[in-house]
């Protein structure tokens, strides 16, 4: 047991960079219908900001910490994560829910082959029906985004869930 | 007037329960709720003569390594001595009971506790403490002190094929007869001696009493209507061949099954939800490959008091079960594959992997409902619930329209508990 006062595990920021070609106000707006289609439940409008080829990935910070690679959710394509959309719209069985998908500190992180690499905080707000509003997660977004035909598309997104330990389950994408 | 003291002092009397028959196939809901009862079932169940689940040996494979974990709510840390030898501690420091490891896994050759600084070796021997002396000649330890006798706690510990078990008692069988033959079968079937690895981790906690887990996992019924996703899929259905099998106490079970091709209907026209329409996009997500000897698909096993052996498909994982309080427990699951696996195997074995944990396809159904079942049981603690499907007994079942690993376990569980 070391006394090494940091006072929180995480990684060194990533450095800024210049957000090149990007328009920062349509990232943003990106990450807005991202918030609003999940939460309206309006699923084939959030799998379209997603590329077709896309990766999205759910994992506990504890797995990446360790070097481990399970995640919670792993979809390897945009097809895979519509499957998961199809169990959660029509075979598996939860209570109902309200979400609140709040988003900050969006940064660009990195330029390459005119892709941006972007970080941002997300906090998931849930409300099951007959309880109280309570934070389902906290953590980070490590993405990428790409501008294809005009419209900014997420090419990977990772969510790193601060907590290991989740309350009951993740129903909605975090 | 005044009251008379025993008026006034007089305990609150709860009565001694009693199970409402005497028969396994009606459950009492108190057994869900009751804090007194479990309590006991902390002190007989998971301080008693068990072999707990703690950790997988891959998890510490150097001089070393430990991991945190616990038994029943008892603390403890999973520690690799220099020699190889593992060892079980209760993380509770020998001087003030502080908690004193709170990394959940690690390197250390010592543990030092934060608040006196006493330093403990990976076997838990206590190495020393500040001022045992005194300083300056005033204070410090009397002189009859001695570092020998202020050691952790530490437990047995057993391993198994690289799976790591340990207990509070010293009177309890071996492992390979604690479990019985048929079972250790099992167990060994997955375990069969090939080196581990350690894929990840997924933690949840769910506001339920620890034992509905066991219960979920004992009912090969509920998985044939509820889990519709397995259900459309052909993973799980009521027509496929199917076994439950108890050892000779009903402790432990396991339920093994064999999948079958998608879109037969045979024994599905009951089921309200099924997808027949259901085609998936990306088959990557469900691509099982055989990989065990015989026709098993689906080997779930329950091993007394807290771990579930889980093998669907090709996902592997320990279940472990700890209780927090007697309406909830967190339950957490640790994927592994093995060391010879190639890299399409680890990724098959990743992508299986959302059918199950917090987010799983098919296990979400059963933390939401063991959710309503306690909701349930907390408003009925005087009634009971029915669990007579497959009849009264107790005893190995051919198929999956049965409740008969409950019955068995409830009358494991009536007697540890002397109810």
């Amino acid at each position: 047991m070391s006394r090494d006062n940091t006072a929180t595990v995480a990684a060194p920021a990533a450095k800024r960079v210049p957000w090149a070609t990007f328009d920062p106000y349509a990232v943003r707006d990106l990450y807005d219908d991202y918030a609003v289609f999940l939460d309206a439940g309006d699923y084939d409008s959030w799998l379209e900001l997603f590329d077709k080829s896309a990766s999205y990935t759910a994992i506990a910070r504890e797995n990446v910490e360790r070097g481990l690679p399970l995640a919670t959710i792993r979809c390897d394509s945009r097809g895979m994560l519509a499957d998961r959309i199809d169990a959660l719209v029509s075979t598996q069985f939860y209570a109902r829910r309200i979400t609140r998908h709040l988003i900050t500190a969006i940064r660009p992180v990195g330029v390459d082959a005119g892709r941006l690499h972007t970080t941002a905080n997300f906090v998931l707000v849930e409300t099951i029906e007959d309880e109280s509003t309570r934070i389902q997660s906290a953590g980070t977004y490590a993405d990428v985004i790409s501008l294809a035909g005009g419209d900014l598309r997420f090419v990977e997104k990772r969510a790193i869930y601060d907590a290991a330990l989740v309350p009951t389950s993740i129903i909605v994408p975090l | 007037m005044g009251f008379s003291i025993a008026e006034v002092a007089a305990p609150i009397g709860r009565p001694q329960r009693v199970w409402p028959s005497e028969s396994v196939s009606r459950v009492p809901y108190w057994v869900y709720t009751d804090a007194d009862l479990y309590q006991r079932e902390l002190e007989r169940i998971f301080a008693g003569p068990s072999w707990s689940y703690v950790a997988l040996a891959a998890e510490i494979p150097g001089p070393g390594d430990f991991v945190r974990t616990s038994i029943g709510e008892t603390p403890v840390i999973v520690t690799r001595a220099r020699d190889g030898q593992v060892h079980v501690l209760v993380n509770r420091c020998a001087h003030r009971g502080v908690m004193f490891c709170h990394a959940t896994s690690g390197t250390a050759t010592t543990f030092t506790c934060p608040y006196h600084q006493w330093s403990y070796a990976s076997d838990g021997r206590l190495l020393g403490l500040p001022f045992k002396k005194g300083v300056g000649g005033r204070g410090g330890m009397p002189a009859e002190f001695t570092n020998g006798e202020h050691g952790l706690e530490t437990l047995r510990v057993t391993e198994r094929h690289g799976v790591i078990f340990a207990s509070f008692s010293p009177e309890l069988p071996p492992f390979e007869d604690y479990l019985g033959p048929t079972n250790i079968g099992w167990f060994d079937r997955v375990f069969d001696a090939r080196p581990l690895r350690v894929l990840g981790y997924q933690r949840q906690v769910v506001p339920a009493n620890w034992k509905l887990m066991f219960e979920n996992i004992k009912d090969p019924y509920h998985a044939s209507l509820l889990h519709v996703f397995l259900v459309t899929f052909g993973l799980f259905r009521a027509d496929n061949p199917s076994k439950t099998q108890m050892d000779a106490t009903g402790q432990h079970s396991v339920l093994v099954s064999q999948r079958s091709a998608q879109r037969e209907v045979v024994g599905t026209t009951d089921i309200a939800r099924v997808q027949h329409d259901l085609e998936l996009r990306d088959v990557r997500l469900l691509d099982p490959v055989k990989e065990f000897g015989g026709d098993a698909t689906v080997v779930m096993q329950t091993i007394w008091p807290n771990l579930i052996v889980q093998q669907q498909s090709n996902t592997l994982a320990m279940r472990q079960l700890v209780p927090r309080g007697v309406g909830q427990f967190e339950l957490h699951w640790t994927y592994f594959g093995y060391e010879t696996d190639d890299e399409e195997m680890t990724l098959r074995r990743l992508r299986q992997a959302n059918l199950m944990g917090p987010a799983g396809l098919v296990s979400i159904d059963d933390s939401e409902v063991m959710r309503l079942a306690q909701l349930g049981a907390i408003a009925g603690a005087d009634r009971s619930a029915l669990v007579e499907m497959g009849g009264h007994d107790t005893t190995d079942t051919e198929h999956m329209v049965t409740e008969v690993a409950i019955r068995a376990f409830y009358d494991h569980y009536r007697w540890v508990m002397g109810l």
